[in-house]
């Protein structure tokens, strides 16, 4: 049986289908504008690396901001049902999740039985978030896949302390005129949202094994900062990206065992 | 991205009415030379009845400005003059309409005085002294204890010698002579009306649960500026015979009842529809401590001192509302609770955090924690607000 999960964010689009239990195939594309363009974009990509059609899918569940502009989704559920079904998939001990997305960031908690306990997100702002750190690579002119490697070298992390992503620019701005390593710019950055997602995170109470998801998982030095706070080893999937979409492909499985 | 919410009572369709006939009357009173003045709820209103004043209150004038669209107009308006957008949106958008054309009912009947006390809310005096100013007009400013155990008789004592000073300046300002037989009248109806509210209130503990918070929110209107009127009485006869006719028939506000909610705090009035939403999911209010606090049983053989009693405010600090809220949760056979964390109001929303944590511990019901504002709603985002409910839904299975 093949089921398909879509997750539609702020700023990727990710597709994957499930051969039974096993991803077959997935797609990471950017969101674009118009999001019933992008879904069929994805999920045809998908489709035909796996060489299957729409129709072989027996279910497809979507999720992320443009969930209700998937025209062939059965089903709708949320961002932090998936994550949690994704992360518990592929670590049964995790206890909480941490997804960082583009325009959200948000903390999990769940239960032994792979259940959401309780969740927290980002208030109204974009601190904390992906969007955070691109319009930041944006003012520091490095592209956003070598923030990770470069903070890593730092040995002097900059402050950046406003928590505003529009006051912290212009912070970023102040340090570069001083003189100011990127690389050490860049640290204090991962520095900031580090700080800020672990005090959200914090009100979900964070316990072991921690896994993080979304597309800042796969910036190192946010994870070197986030293992500071946390004082213990934070879990990475090989592609934290497509968690979500790996989660809403396994509620899609579960959707249509149900039915028998 | 907002909708009006779907009501179930035909009491409801009342309110506009009842609220369009009040705020109008203020200005009838007005050209009858009658003296108006201006009060916010929990205020003892009852004193200012029995002196045949006409009241006027602004923070359910600025919720019926949101319900109708139409505050962040004045909201705006009120941050040109200068004013912090950080200043409660009631505020913002009372200010605003006295400098604005266009407010809804020919805007608030000028006060010749003004009541407020002093208690819980810290906007509520610098925001009447801008209003004296703005009319040029006396303020009368009544000490209400800040009540965080429970209530002791020197509070009670220092409550009536307010309620004393106050009418001295009533009798100042109108040159009438309070009538002690009209205040035990007035006491008599404003009980008689609360003792109503509260059957009402009790008959949601019903399952199905009879009345959500659409309908609730609405006619709470009366229980907040109409206490001590005949019309206020009359109107929650027909809303609590409505309602027990619904018990009697088991008549549900969904079709199958799954959740049953608490909401805490002031509601999102520019979009009192959200709760629509949570309909979808089967899930209906039954429960919010803000539309319960304005009941209060009053003796009218003892006017002054059942007056203090009612409005010594006591659902203050973690004990007494924690306590409160994990026992109503248990009546009203609670699920889970929302709480809007309400920018406007951080008396109100400081305490969130600590009360999800209680609620999950003592009866291990979920909290769901949003971000939004009573009055303005320009920092509403739907897309945001609408997925923590659904993925909230989606926890409570």
């Amino acid at each position: 049986m093949y089921t398909a999960g879509i997750d539609i964010g702020a700023l990727t689009a990710k597709s994957l289908i499930l051969e039974d239990e096993r991803p077959l195939a997935f797609t990471i594309i950017p969101s674009g504008s118009n999001s019933k363009e992008t879904a069929e974009k994805v999920m045809e990509a998908t489709l035909s690396k796996a060489g299957l059609s729409q129709g072989d899918v027996a279910f497809t569940v979507a999720t992320g901001y443009g969930r209700v502009n998937v025209p062939f989704a059965d089903k709708q559920v949320t961002e932090i049902s998936c994550h949690a079904k994704g992360a518990y998939s592929l670590f049964p001990m995790v206890r909480t999740v941490i997804d960082i997305g583009g325009q959200d960031s948000k903390a999990i908690k769940i239960g032994k039985d792979g259940r959401v306990m309780d969740f927290a997100m980002n208030d109204r702002c974009a601190a904390g978030t992906g969007r955070f750190l691109e319009v930041m690579a944006k003012a520091l002119e490095v592209r956003l896949e070598d923030f990770g490697e470069l903070s890593l070298q730092s040995k002097n992390k900059a402050k950046i302390s406003n928590i505003c992503t529009v006051f912290a620019e212009s912070e970023v701005i102040s340090r570069i005129s001083e003189g100011a390593p990127k690389i050490d710019i860049i640290a204090g950055i991962h520095d900031a949202i580090a700080n800020r997602v672990f005090g959200m995170a914090s009100r979900v109470k964070i316990e072991k094994d921690l896994v993080m998801t979304g597309g800042v998982a796969k910036n190192r030095g946010v994870i070197k900062a986030l293992e500071e706070k946390v004082g213990f080893k934070i879990l990475v999937s090989e592609e934290p990206q497509i968690v979500g979409a790996l989660g809403a492909a396994i509620i899609a499985r579960e959707m249509v065992l149900k039915q028998f | 991205m907002t909708e009006r919410a779907k009501k179930s009572l035909e009491a409801s369709k009342e309110v506009f009415k009842l609220a369009s006939e009040h705020y109008l009357g203020a200005h009838e009173a007005k050209k009858q030379d009658k003296p108006v003045t201006w009060m916010t709820g929990y205020d003892p209103v009852e004193l200012l009845y029995a002196m045949d004043v006409a009241v006027v209150y602004p923070e359910n004038y600025s919720a019926l400005c949101a319900v109708t669209q139409l505050a962040p107009k004045f909201i705006e308006k009120c941050e040109r003059l200068g004013y912090s957008s950080n200043l409660c949106s009631y505020a913002r958008n009372t200010i605003g309409t006295t400098f604005e054309e266009g407010a809804p009912l020919g805007g608030l009947a000028p006060p010749d005085f003004l009541v407020v006390a002093r208690k819980f809310c810290k906007t509520h005096i610098k925001w009447w002294q801008v209003l004296s100013r703005r009319f040029n007009c006396p303020l009368f400013v009544i000490d209400s204890p800040y009540v965080t155990g429970g209530v002791e008789d020197y509070h009670i004592d220092h409550y009536v010698s307010q309620l004393e000073d106050l009418i001295d300046f009533l009798e100042e300002q109108t040159g009438r002579k309070l009538d002690y037989d009209k205040l035990a009248e007035v006491v008599k109806l404003s009980d008689r009306a609360s003792e109503l509210w509260d059957e009402v209130m009790a008959m949601r503990r019903n399952v199905p649960c009879p009345v959500g918070a659409s309908d609730i929110l609405s006619c709470m209107f009366a229980i907040v500026t109409l206490p001590g009127t005949k019309t206020a009485v009359e109107f929650y006869e027909r809303l609590r015979d409505e309602v027990k006719e619904r018990v009697k028939n088991k008549i549900g506000v969904v079709p199958e009842e799954k959740h049953r909610l608490l909401w805490d705090n002031i509601v999102l009035w520019y979009n009192v529809g959200l709760s629509n939403y949570f309909q979808k999911f089967g899930a209906v209010f039954v429960l919010e401590p803000y539309t319960m606090v304005w009941s209060g049983r009053l003796d009218p053989s003892n006017p002054l001192e059942s007056l203090a009693r009612k409005y010594l405010f006591a659902f203050i600090g973690l004990k007494n509302r924690g306590d409160a809220m994990v026992e109503l949760c248990k009546l009203y056979k609670v699920d889970g609770a929302v709480m809007h964390s309400n920018r406007s109001c951080k008396f109100l929303s400081l305490l969130e955090y600590e009360l999800k944590d209680l609620l999950m511990e003592k009866l291990g019901i979920p909290s769901l924690i949003i971000e939004g504002d009573h009055c303005d709603g320009r920092a509403y985002s739907d897309a945001q607000i609408k997925m923590r409910i659904q993925a909230f839904m989606e926890m409570l299975g």
